[in-house]
């Protein structure tokens, strides 16, 4: 009788010693799908500077450009459903025209891919500069501009502080606010558009008199990309999950990515 | 032409039961004979609800159907009133109570007899009934009555029984994971669950993982849960009615029951004051995370601790008046351990003081009063310290404040008829503080708190009306008023029971309901963190509508019940976070938020052995859940975490001896759903500030189905008199095949060297709360 106590005491501490830290693993591999990534940004009256087309690569894989890229894509951007530019090959998986074109507002590009015979398409409007009629500072938190819109694009406003020399900065918005929503957008109708907070440091006089702001005009497409944008993201804690999916506008089956055309203000100083 | 129909339908059910209620018979005749009082427990002065009396004519022979019956109520309160100058023959019976018969004559000079009854325990021999079904207890459909009889021979994580492990057991309600609280049922969450103590709001009732609810068992009187489809009495929550009632406290002798064990440790006081008074004091302390710092000191699982405390002081003021005074206050407390690679600190409190007032107005008309506080705070912290940019700190304390006054009204209006009228007052005030970055001078700064004050107003009226013998309806309406929104609404009741034969019964349900107060789901993050928000002129109130649908038998000689009840539940206006939230402290909370719908449906099979040597159940749910918002899961439909396919519970419970039993449950449900990145990739994004950087591409929304959710529990019970005292020690394993089931996966980086190149890649851990638990302990009542 004793021994046989002592043999259920022993399997009990064992089950109980065996269950204190509760891990198993999954693989990351197991759930892999590969998907195709095509990313472009065509910004109104800058060189068209590519299409990135690259593969989705297994978590369990240090990211390599020469293992995501595809060398191998055919494809070419109408412009207007009239003008082809035909696109090659250059480096890391970017695909270029074969001379310099230069984006224009109020144009249309549509981009036709075809990898294996598999094919993907997206359009996109490339959007006018918007005009801001209007800037102050609310409080010393955040600034809002009044822009003029047009139905078919969306905008944001972002503030800066200027450095001492062209082009750099002191501080400026990590993000948009805000982007507004399509549906809720009448042309030739005035939207206030609010940046994102500005922090303690930069609310001083000093920083506030040097402060300016700017706006950005997308195509209105850009609205589902940037509401759900973050979701993408790797996972930074423990009890945190990464988020779900982001939504793109290239069409096709197993892809991701964005075609899009922006455009964007000079800086205006509030009043 | 939608609205024109709901229109038509609400008054229909709503002139249907007013007319019941008012019909002319009723009204030109007052009863001329009535017999009612109170059904007691013999020894403690306990009132008993749903204990049955039944007159017989001409002689005490059960074989023969009664001629008149009814049920006591929630006070123990029973009436029945147009009663023929005669003599009755009268049985009354209760759960675990030796049935009680006398005889009474009605003569012309006593119109309103009151009667009062006392009922003697008797010893339970295996022939209890565990769960009662509808039947048994007049209740309609989806409604239960647990007894606590059941909940002492239930294993339990804590070595002490508890009423949420026996609810989860139950087709219909759903275990989430072990990292949550309250109750899932037939798809909604837990805010949805309305949960009364003696009639009293009580917005938490449930411990982590529900391995407890807020109230000792030792404190529990009755227990009703309704599924769904609830009568007009109830309102203010979509889906579901927990209705618990405490003990008063015995008249007959002071007495104590004290129990201790390895993770917690309860006692219950009770016992006359005065003559004409009693008292009940029911404490309880889990101390699990001292246990986690000896067993387990350098682990990662959350630390865990909670208390409960109930009271009640009881006044019986003459025949017809009780007035009593409760209180309920509790705290959990999950927190991270030492070595946790993030920091994090969740609270929630709930307390409550209700002054209650029972009187009977006439021997017909039974009121009960009540004025309650009620205060729910919920706080959670989020700390993350990792050095990434992408900080998933999250800081919230919501308070609820309630101050609510009640007026129900029971009468009887003719023999096969009860109506019932009500009106609710409640003054709600809310205090919200938010932010997505958490320092400790966060919790000091009043800038960032929100106060909202609103208030509602309810009014019922209710019909529980025996058409034939075979037919019983009950129908109602219920008027919502909420001054924030100035919102106005009517929500139709129904429902309905027709015996088929004297074993089989089918049953249907109709039930709208509204809700202003939402619980906000942050669905990103793995830990508890309740966000409560009122409705506003931005927020509107949740809407509901549900239906339906069941057939009970019993067969064996009653030995056995076998249930089979499908539902359908639409929801509107519900609220969650949006992913991608961008919070300011100048913007509303609110702008966090998404408004979305839901729909939940599914069949549940129940089979319950309800007397011999074993007993027990075994239930079966098929459902789906869905829920559908524009910021989430890019606006498509997917289903939430606490949706499972599958969903089975069994089980036993054998007295081997008379004072040797064992309880065995196993549970098993559909994994939980989890959302999982599927790929890396690198992009610019598109925006201010592109730089490149490594992102990843996930699946759908919950796509990713954690393992299934088993596990088997045990406990042996063994009783003794020692002295005067009687002593109970129990042996308790839980999670008898140490089942890791896990509540979510975590990632780390796991350090890889390829080609000279060290880089990172992430590895997803489970994690799981509670392994293999053996505990022992004893109770000692005196």
């Amino acid at each position: 009788m004793n021994k046989i106590l002592y043999y259920i005491f022993i399997l009990i501490c064992t089950v109980f010693a065996s269950g204190c830290q509760q891990d198993e693993i999954l693989e990351p591999d197991s759930v892999f799908t590969e998907k195709t990534v095509i990313f472009a940004n065509l910004k109104d009256g800058l060189l068209f500077d590519g299409v990135t087309i690259t593969k989705t690569l297994p978590l369990s894989v240090n990211y390599d450009i020469k293992k995501a890229e595809i060398t191998n894509a055919a494809g070419y951007i109408k412009v207007n459903g009239l003008q082809l530019i035909p696109l090659a090959y250059t480096k890391d998986g970017v695909y270029k025209s074969l001379h310099p074109i230069t984006i224009k507002s109020g144009n249309t590009y549509e981009l036709f891919i075809e990898i294996d015979g598999k094919k993907f398409y997206a359009t996109t409007y490339v959007p006018y500069k918007p005009v801001i009629e209007e800037a102050h500072l609310v409080g010393d938190q955040y600034l809002n501009a009044k822009i003029k819109a047009k139905s078919e694009e969306v905008y944001g406003v972002a503030w800066y502080i200027p450095g001492a020399t062209i082009n750099s900065y002191l501080g400026m918005a990590q993000d948009f606010q805000e982007i507004t929503d399509p549906k809720t957008i009448v042309t030739g109708e005035e939207v206030v558009i609010r940046t994102i907070d500005i922090p303690l440091a930069y609310r001083s006089s000093t920083y506030s008199n040097l402060t300016v702001v700017k706006a950005y005009a997308f195509d209105k497409q850009y609205y589902d990309y940037f509401k759900s944008k973050s979701n993408n993201q790797q996972i930074t804690n423990s009890y945190t999950q990464g988020g779900g999916q982001t939504i793109w506008n290239i069409m096709g089956t197993d892809v991701i990515g964005l075609f899009i055309g922006s455009s964007e203000s000079s800086s205006v100083k509030p009043n | 032409m939608i609205s024109i129909n709901k229109c038509l339908i609400s008054i229909t059910i709503l002139i249907f039961a007013v007319l019941q209620i008012f019909d002319s018979k009723a009204i030109a005749q007052t009863p001329e004979f009535t017999v009612s009082g109170f059904i007691r427990d013999k020894a403690s002065g306990e009132a008993l609800p749903g204990a049955s009396v039944l007159l017989f004519k001409d002689s005490l022979n059960l074989s023969k159907p009664p001629v008149r019956g009814a049920t006591s109520n929630q006070h123990g309160y029973y009436g029945i009133p147009k009663l023929q100058k005669q003599t009755y023959f009268l049985v009354a019976r209760s759960l675990g109570y030796k049935s009680y018969t006398a005889i009474f004559t009605i003569k012309d000079d006593l119109y309103n007899i009151r009667f009062d009854i006392e009922l003697q325990a008797e010893d339970i021999k295996l022939q209890e009934i565990i769960v009662k079904a509808d039947k048994e207890t007049g209740n309609g459909i989806s409604s239960i009555t647990v007894s606590p009889e059941i909940l002492n021979q239930l294993p339990s994580l804590s070595g002490e029984v508890d009423l949420f492990r026996s609810l989860q057991l139950l087709p219909g309600v759903t275990i989430n994971n072990e990292l949550s609280s309250g109750l899932y049922i037939r798809g909604g969450t837990p805010d949805q669950n309305l949960t009364l103590v003696d009639g009293v709001i009580v917005y938490n009732p449930s411990h982590l993982g529900n391995f407890a609810s807020t109230f000792n068992s030792d404190a529990l009187q009755n227990v009703k849960l309704i599924k769904g489809a609830f009568p007009a009495e109830y309102g203010g929550r979509l889906g579901s009615v927990l209705d618990v009632k405490l003990r008063n406290g015995s008249k007959e002798k002071n007495k104590l029951i004290f129990g201790a064990g390895l993770i917690n440790s309860h006692l219950t006081l009770e016992g006359p004051l005065t003559g004409n008074s009693t008292y009940m004091f029911s404490g309880r302390k889990m101390y699990y995370d001292a246990l986690q710092q000896i067993i387990d000191k350098d682990g990662t699982t959350p630390r865990y601790n909670f208390y409960d405390m109930n009271s009640k002081l009881t006044f019986y003021a003459g025949g017809n008046t009780i007035i009593s005074l409760s209180t309920l206050m509790s705290s959990d407390n999950i927190y991270s351990p030492t070595k946790s690679p993030v920091n994090y600190d969740i609270q929630w409190k709930n307390a409550t003081v209700s002054l209650c007032w029972s009187q009977i107005l006439s021997q017909s008309r039974f009121s009960n009063a009540s004025l309650s506080y009620i205060n729910y705070k919920f706080k959670s912290i989020l700390n993350d310290t990792s050095s990434s940019s992408l900080s998933s700190d999250y800081y919230s304390v919501s308070e609820l404040q309630d101050f609510v006054a009640k007026e129900d009204l029971q009468f009887f209006i003719s023999e096969n008829n009860i109506g019932k009228l009500g009106f609710d007052f409640s003054l709600h005030k809310y205090q919200l503080n938010y932010n997505d970055v958490y320092s400790y001078l966060i919790e000091y700064s009043s800038g960032s708190e929100r106060e909202v004050i609103n208030y509602e107003i309810a009014a019922f009226l209710q019909s529980e009306w025996q058409i034939t013998p075979l037919i019983k309806l009950n129908s109602g309406g219920r008027f919502y008023y909420f001054n924030d929104r100035k919102f106005f609404e009517f929500e139709p009741r129904l429902n309905a029971s027709i015996n088929l034969d004297e074993n089989v019964s089918i049953k249907g349900g109709f039930a709208v309901a509204n809700q202003f107060l939402h619980l906000i789901i942050k669905n990103d993050i793995s830990l508890p963190t309740d966000l409560w928000y009122p409705s506003k002129a931005e927020i509107e109130p949740a809407h509901s509508k549900q239906y339906v649908f069941g057939v009970e038998s019993y067969f064996a000689e009653r030995e056995y019940l076998f249930s089979v009840e499908g539902y359908y539940k639409q929801m509107k206006n519900l609220y969650e976070f949006k992913d991608n939230g961008i919070y300011s402290s100048t913007s509303p909370l609110t702008s966090l938020f998404t408004k979305g719908e839901g729909e939940a449906y599914g069949v549940e099979f129940f089979l319950n052995k309800m007397a011999g040597n074993v007993s027990g159940w075994a239930g079966y749910t098929l459902s789906w859940t869905r829920r559908k918002f524009d910021d989430l899961n890019m606006g498509k439909v997917f289903f939430p975490k606490f949706d499972r396919r599958h969903d089975i519970s069994v089980i036993l419970t054998y007295k081997i001896f008379d004072n040797l039993s064992l309880g065995i449950t196993w549970i098993y449900a559909s994994g939980q759903g989890f959302t999982l990145p599927i790929g890396q990739y690198r992009a610019d994004p598109i925006g201010l500030n592109p730089q490149s950087t490594i992102q990843y591409d996930y699946m759908l929304r919950n796509q990713y189905k954690l393992p299934d959710y088993h596990k088997l529990d045990l406990n042996i019970t063994y009783k003794f008199n020692w002295g005067r005292a009687l002593i109970e020690t129990y042996l308790n394993i839980y999670n008898v095949y140490n089942r890791k089931n896990a509540f979510a996966y975590i990632a780390s980086e796991d350090k890889i060297k390829e080609e000279g190149n060290s880089f990172s890649i992430p590895k997803f851990h489970s994690i799981s709360l509670f392994p293999f638990i053996p505990s022992v302990g004893f109770n000692i009542k005196l």
